[in-house]
C-alpha cells in the first residue's frame, strides 16, 4: 500500500515538474514560481522514489 | 554503468565464460539502462558547444536525427550480432584474438580515455559549485585552471566523487537509477523554459509551425560563423558527431559486454532510448539555454552548465547539473579503475579506483577537455575504433580468407601483432590524415575503420604463416 502510494506521488511530482515548465511556456506561470515548483517536486521525487526503491529491495 | 543490470550482472559475472541462457535479459532491461546512461553531465556541454560551432536549425534537428539513427544501427548490426553469438565480454573476446599483453595496452588506452571523460564530468559538476561561491570560472577557450577558487572546487567535487566511487559505487549506481527519470525531465524543462524565454525576448508570436521554425532558425540555431576558436559545424559534422560520439561502444564493440546478456540482437534497438533521449532531446534543450545566453549578451560566450541551469530552473536545475555529472562520473571512474586493475590484478580495487579518481580530478582541473569536448569525444572513438574493426573481421570474415580467428588463443601468443599493428597503424594513419590531409577528426574514423580491417587481414596473412597455432582451430 505504502509502495503504491509512494509510486503515485512520485509520478505526480514528475508531472508537476514538467507541467510547471509547460505552464510557463503557455504564459500561465512566472519563472520564479516554476523554479519553486520544480524544487518542491524534486524533493518529493527523491523522497518517494527512494522509498519505493527501499521497499522494493526489502521485499526482494 | 549506473544501472540495475550492471548491479545484477557485474563485470565479474561470466567474465571468462559465455553468459548462460538462464542469465539472459529481456528488452526492457536495456531501455532503462540506455536512457539513463546517455542523459549525462556532458550533454550540458555538447549541446551548447554545437551552438558555439555555428550550427543551423536544420543541421541540429535533422543531423542529430540521422546521426543517432546511424549509431543505433551500428549497435544493432555491428555490435549486438557478435555479442549475442559469442556471449563474451569485450575484454575476453579481445584476449582470445589479441592476446593478454595487447589487451593490457588496450586497457591502458581505455582507462586513460575514461579518465579524461570523467574529468570533463567533474568540470561540469564544478561549474555548479561556482554558482554558490562565485569564483571565476573558465571561458570557452581556456586551457588552464582559472584561479584558486576553480581549483578548490574541482578538487572538492572530484575528490568526493572519487571517494564515493571507491567506497560505494553500487550505492551511487542505485541512486543514479532513481535520479534518471527526474533528470531526463529536468533536461526537457531546460528546453521548454529556454524556448519560452526566446519567445518573450524576441516578441515572437507562435501560432503555426512556420512561426516556430522562424524563431528557431532565426534566433536559436542561426547558423553562420562559429564563435572564435571553434570549428564550424555543418550538417555532416552534426551527423557524424552523433554517430561516432559513442563509437567506442558500438563500432568499437565495448557494448559486447552489455549485449552479451540480450536474448536477441535486435534488442540493441533499445540504444535508441539513449540516443533520442540523451543525444537528441538533451543536446537540443541544453543548446537552447546557451543560445539564449548568447542572445542576451553575445560577448558572454562561456559554456558553464551550472549557471545556465540555475538561471533556467533554479536550484532544481543546479541539482540536475551536479547529479548528472556525478552519476556518470561515478561509473566512468569505476570502469577506468577496472581497466587499470586488469593490468595489475593484485592491486586492491579500492586503491585503484581512488587513484583513478584522483587522475580524473587532475584532468578536470583543465577546462580544455570540457571546452574541447566535441573534438575529444571524436579522438576517444578514433583511438578505440580499430579494435572494433579487428573483432568484426575476426568474427565474420577472417576464416573466409583461409585464416584462423581467435589466433592468440590458438597460438598461445600474448600479443597478436596483426591486431596490434592494425590498431597502432590505423591510429597513426588517422592522425596523419587529420593533420596533413585535411580530413577533420569528426570524419576520419569512417575511413579509419576500413583501414583497420584491411590492415588486420593483410598482416594476419603474414603473421599467421609465421606463428603456427598451438592446437588445431
Amino acid at each position: 500500500m505504502i509502495m503504491i502510494l509512494a509510486r503515485v506521488i512520485s509520478w505526480i511530482s514528475l508531472i508537476v515538474l514538467t507541467g510547471s515548465a509547460v505552464l510557463f511556456l503557455t504564459g500561465r506561470m512566472e519563472l520564479q514560481q516554476v523554479k519553486l515548483y520544480m524544487l518542491a517536486s524534486t524533493v518529493v521525487w527523491f523522497v518517494t522514489a527512494t522509498t519505493c526503491d527501499a521497499l522494493k529491495k526489502s521485499e526482494q | 554503468m549506473a544501472n540495475e543490470q550492471e548491479q545484477k550482472h557485474s563485470h565479474n559475472e561470466f567474465e571468462r565464460r559465455q553468459v548462460p541462457q538462464s542469465a539472459l535479459l529481456g528488452f526492457k532491461d536495456f531501455i532503462g539502462m540506455y536512457a539513463g546512461e546517455h542523459c549525462a553531465g556532458t550533454e550540458l556541454m555538447i549541446g551548447p558547444l554545437f551552438v558555439a560551432a555555428g550550427i543551423s536549425a536544420f543541421d541540429v534537428l535533422v543531423g542529430l536525427f540521422v546521426g543517432n539513427a546511424l549509431a543505433v544501427l551500428s549497435w544493432m548490426f555491428l555490435c549486438a550480432p557478435i555479442a549475442t553469438r559469442a556471449r563474451l565480454t569485450l575484454y575476453y573476446q579481445l584476449e582470445k584474438i589479441c592476446g593478454r599483453n595487447l589487451v593490457a595496452l588496450y586497457n591502458i588506452a581505455n582507462g586513460v580515455m575514461f579518465c579524461f571523460l570523467a574529468g570533463a564530468m567533474i568540470t561540469v559538476s564544478a561549474t555548479a559549485v561556482g554558482v554558490w561561491f562565485k569564483f571565476p570560472m573558465p571561458g570557452l577557450n581556456d586551457i588552464y585552471p582559472k584561479g584558486v577558487g576553480w581549483v578548490l572546487a574541482v578538487l572538492a567535487v572530484g575528490g568526493l566523487i572519487s571517494v564515493v566511487a571507491a567506497f560505494g559505487y553500487k550505492a551511487v549506481a542505485r541512486f543514479a537509477n532513481i535520479a534518471a527519470p527526474w533528470m531526463v525531465l529536468v533536461f526537457l524543462t531546460f528546453g521548454i523554459i529556454g524556448l519560452k524565454q526566446f519567445i518573450d525576448a524576441t516578441g515572437a508570436n507562435i501560432k503555426t509551425p512556420g512561426d516556430l521554425w522562424q524563431l528557431v532558425s532565426g534566433y536559436i540555431w542561426k547558423g553562420g560563423e562559429p564563435l572564435p576558436g571553434q570549428v564550424k559545424f555543418t550538417f555532416w559534422h552534426v551527423t557524424f558527431f552523433a554517430w561516432f560520439c559513442n563509437m567506442a561502444m558500438h563500432i568499437g564493440m565495448a557494448d559486447l559486454s552489455v549485449f552479451r546478456f540480450a536474448r536477441k540482437s535486435k534488442y540493441a534497438i533499445a540504444s535508441g532510448a539513449g540516443m533520442y533521449v540523451g543525444h537528441y532531446m538533451a543536446w537540443i534543450c541544453a543548446s537552447i539555454l546557451y543560445a539564449y545566453q548568447l542572445h542576451l549578451d553575445p560577448s558572454d560566450t562561456d559554456v558553464l552548465p551550472g549557471p545556465m541551469a540555475y538561471k533556467a530552473a533554479g536550484i532544481a536545475g543546479l541539482l540536475c547539473v551536479i547529479i548528472a555529472g556525478w552519476t556518470t562520473a561515478n561509473p566512468t571512474i569505476y570502469r577506468a579503475g577496472l581497466a587499470f586493475q586488469a593490468i595489475i590484478p593484485k592491486a586492491p580495487r579500492f586503491t585503484v579506483t581512488l587513484l583513478t579518481g584522483a587522475l580524473a580530478t587532475v584532468m578536470g582541473l583543465f577546462p580544455a577537455i570540457a571546452m574541447k569536448l566535441l573534438g575529444f569525444v571524436m579522438l576517444y572513438g578514433m583511438i578505440l575504433m580499430p579494435m572494433g574493426a579487428v573483432i568484426f573481421v575476426d568474427f565474420w570474415l577472417i576464416k573466409k580468407f583461409g585464416l584462423q580467428s581467435n589466433y592468440a588463443e590458438l597460438s598461445g601468443r600474448l600479443f597478436n601483432w596483426a591486431a596490434g599493428l592494425a590498431w597502432i597503424c590505423t591510429v597513426i594513419i588517422c592522425l596523419i590524415l587529420v593533420k596533413y590531409a585535411g580530413i577533420q577528426i569528426f570524419f576520419v574514423s569512417l575511413p579509419g575503420w576500413f583501414i583497420a580491417a584491411l590492415l588486420y587481414i593483410a598482416v594476419s596473412f603474414l603473421y599467421q604463416k609465421k606463428v603456427r597455432p598451438v592446437k588445431e582451430g
